[in-house]
């Protein structure tokens, strides 16, 4: 009977445990994050909420971001819960605002979920990019996987989806957008690469985002430039390459004529 | 009635629920019915088909660690639960409403009674999807009420 132990002395114990187990999964990526599951380590990440702080700086890469993700995916936490413990913090429900509505992005995506099904992994609309389906790559390129690309934000947001299984919700708008639009990948190669790293990766919030950077579910692609992307980085990443350029240089209107060239 | 008459069912316990709560939760919904087991199944067709790392893995494995009385298996999951089941004298299986396609397909085939999770936001039937801002049009006042002010007005 393949059942698993579940008494563990120590954390290394239970690591080499499910190394053993899925030689296959720790093929994918042996690393293990500092983020502890079950359910102490959530609620000690949820008495640290500020809902008022995190909406004056949820989009800094510091900013006071929650981390509750991993526990919301897997329900230690529920997302009404989650919902309540905010509005017991601030005296008025207004100053969680904005909390709240991020929350609720989670509750839209599994909405539609429950709608669509398996077709979460189909193109919802076409692409508004000039490009048809077809003008994507079915698969990740190597050095973007491999982190060896040569561009600082890039490869840095790699190596700490590898090694944490976490990104900021700005790190992951971008370097989707990177993967899709740059480098001209169909957003469901990214999608499939991201599931299989982060801690928090779910098909609902996950696809749908990608889809929503792609356009295939919005009006219009999602990009950036560097300007934009140092704003949000707090002096973590510059968006420069080695050698001195970089793809995300220029106004908005330059780099669309770069990579939508038939729009 | 008879103690015998009550009904046995077993919690599957799936991986959008992993915290000890869940089960007092499922087990007070599924009222006059003794809860004999509960089993969680890392899922094998899943971990290859998503290509989880490790670190996944690891995470939920912290989870359940907290979740004591759990048992801990791996492989075929609709097998694994089944077995589970039938091991502890019933057929009868219930566990937390999901929307994952995953795990709906696989609650259908063993027959799960799905007990929900409390309302988020309670929405009319059929609203429409088609963009964030439609959704938040109807929801935002009604999402800003504790679960009980929600529940209250149900
Ligand atoms: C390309 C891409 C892929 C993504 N993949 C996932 C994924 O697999 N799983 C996942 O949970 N989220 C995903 N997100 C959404 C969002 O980036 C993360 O939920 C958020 O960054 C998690 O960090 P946090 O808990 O610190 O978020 P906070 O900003 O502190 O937000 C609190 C909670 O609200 C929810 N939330 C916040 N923003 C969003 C959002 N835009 N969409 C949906 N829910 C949100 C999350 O549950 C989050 O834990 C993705 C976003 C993009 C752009």
């Amino acid at each position: 009977m393949p059942t698993l132990r579940r008494d563990f002395e120590s954390r290394d114990d239970l690591i080499a445990h499910y190394r053993e187990q899925f030689p296959e999964a720790a093929a994918v990526s042996d690393w293990v994050s500092d983020t502890r599951g079950g359910r102490d380590a959530a609620e000690a990440l949820l008495d640290n909420v500020d809902p008022v702080e995190y909406g004056r700086t949820r989009n800094h890469l510091s900013g006071a971001v929650t981390r509750l993700s991993p526990y919301l995916r897997h329900g230690v936490l529920g997302l009404a819960e989650t919902r309540d413990a905010a509005l017991a913090k601030v005296d008025d429900p207004s100053r969680a605002y904005k909390l709240v509505n991020e929350l609720a992005w989670r509750d839209y995506y599994r909405r539609v979920l429950a709608e669509i099904g398996d077709a979460v992994w189909d193109d919802r609309e076409p692409y508004k990019t000039g490009l048809d389906a077809e003008d994507y790559a079915d698969d990740m390129p190597d050095d973007v996987t491999n982190a060896e690309t040569g561009n600082d934000f890039v490869d840095g947001s790699v190596r700490e989806l590898y090694e944490t299984g976490y990104l900021h919700n700005q790190q992951r708008m971008k370097l989707a957008a990177y993967v899709v639009h740059w480098r001209r990948v169909r957003w469901q190669a990214g999608a499939a690469w991201f599931l299989s790293h982060l801690l928090d990766g779910d098909v609902a919030s996950n696809n749908l985002s990608w889809q929503w950077v792609a356009s295939t579910f919005s009006h219009q692609p999602y990009i950036f430039n560097q300007e934009n992307l140092r704003q949000w980085m707090g002096g973590r990443f510059t968006g420069d390459s080695v050698g001195g350029g970089s793809p995300f240089r220029g106004e908005y209107d330059e780099i669309k004529a770069r990579i939508f060239p038939r729009a | 009635m008879n103690e015998n008459a009550r009904d046995k069912a077993v919690i599957w316990v799936h991986d959008e629920m992993l915290s000890l709560s869940w089960l007092g939760y499922v087990r007070r919904a599924a009222e006059r019915t003794e809860i004999v087991g509960a089993v969680f199944v890392f899922d094998d067709t899943w971990v290859a088909d998503e290509r989880l790392s490790l670190k996944r893995l690891v995470f939920m494995a912290e989870c359940l660690e907290q979740m004591p009385g759990v048992e801990v298996r791996r492989g075929d999951v609709v097998q694994e639960v089944s077995a589970f089941a039938e091991a502890h004298g019933t057929t009868r299986i219930v566990s937390l409403a999901s929307t994952s396609p995953r795990l709906r397909r696989q609650g259908e085939q063993l027959g799960v009674d799905w007990v929900c999770e409390p309302p988020f936001v309670e929405l009319p039937a059929r609203i429409d999807l088609k963009r964030f801002s439609r959704y938040w049009g109807k929801a935002k006042s009604r999402v800003f009420r504790t679960t009980e002010e929600i529940m209250e007005q149900a």
